[in-house]
């Protein structure tokens, strides 16, 4: 759940874990899941997502070469 | 720091959304939609912090900005849950400053003040921590704590992953999200497992 490193940094055992269920809780909405695959073949038909990756957008780990 | 190449510890679909972002990079809309389900809980959790009943809207603008970059996008799943958070971070602070209204302004005093009193277990506060009522409890923190407890327990980033995110050092990330949880925990009656003093492992040297 991504929160085992919230325990151990803060010693709030449990209480990450429950927060963070918590706040995602709730329905994906269907419409929207729509919209957004919509958007990504426009987005693909279209040859933008060719784009070139800019520093913003490198999240490769550190030292992870290439 | 020591990473060789074995995934980061985070949250437990980052497997999986790395395979589904690479295959969508490849464009598969299959591959995006499954990316899209397993990020939006989280991203959504994260947004509802920042700009409350809008998060829909606003995470509705991330995503066309996503599906538009997502070529420009490298790492893998745990990195595409960071780059996804600082789009809709940005999408949310250009909403707030349209609406010319801060983050905190639309904090939901009213959740706090209904409040039951403090609970007498740690378990009983937990198991009736609702939504609205979580989300009301975090809004209430200082700006820079509800950001680092949002991106940590709630988009289920890692500590330099939210401190990149927010355009900070790790260290002073992970002293707001302590200090953030602690005071949640306070306010929830908790306080087993909690030590008093606010620990600066760290050494950030914060003002």
């Amino acid at each position: 759940m991504g929160t085992d490193m919230a325990d151990r940094d803060t010693g709030l055992p449990g209480l990450p874990g429950l927060l963070g269920a918590a706040l995602r809780e709730g329905d994906v909405d269907g419409e929207a899941e729509r919209r957004a695959v919509a958007a990504f073949r426009a987005a693909r038909d279209a040859g933008v997502q060719a784009a070139p990756t800019r520093s913003q957008d490198d999240w490769r780990p550190r030292g992870s070469g290439s | 720091m020591g990473q060789t190449g074995e995934p980061r510890r985070g949250h437990a679909h980052d497997g999986e959304l790395g395979a589904a972002v690479a295959r969508a990079q490849e464009g598969d809309d299959g591959a995006f939609a499954v990316a899209y389900r397993i990020v939006q809980p989280g991203l959504l959790g994260y947004l509802r912090g920042l700009v409350g009943d809008e998060a829909e809207d606003v995470a509705s603008d991330a995503w066309l900005e996503i599906a538009r970059d997502l070529g420009r996008f490298r790492g893998d799943g745990a990195g595409f849950r960071g780059w996804t958070a600082t789009i809709a971070r940005h999408r949310a602070f250009d909403h707030l400053r349209r609406q010319r209204v801060r983050p905190r302004s639309a904090m939901l005093e009213q959740d706090v003040l209904e409040l039951p009193g403090p609970h007498s277990t740690h378990d009983q506060a937990l198991e009736s921590l609702s939504t609205e009522y979580a989300l009301g409890l975090v809004r209430g923190l200082p700006q820079d704590q509800a950001e680092a407890v949002l991106l940590r327990v709630v988009v289920g980033l890692d500590g330099p992953a939210a401190a990149r995110v927010l355009g900070k050092r790790p260290g002073a990330v992970r002293t707001a999200a302590y200090r953030g949880l602690k005071r949640l925990a306070r306010e929830l009656g908790v306080t087993d497992g909690v030590t008093e003093d606010v620990r600066e492992r760290d050494g950030d040297g914060h003002g």
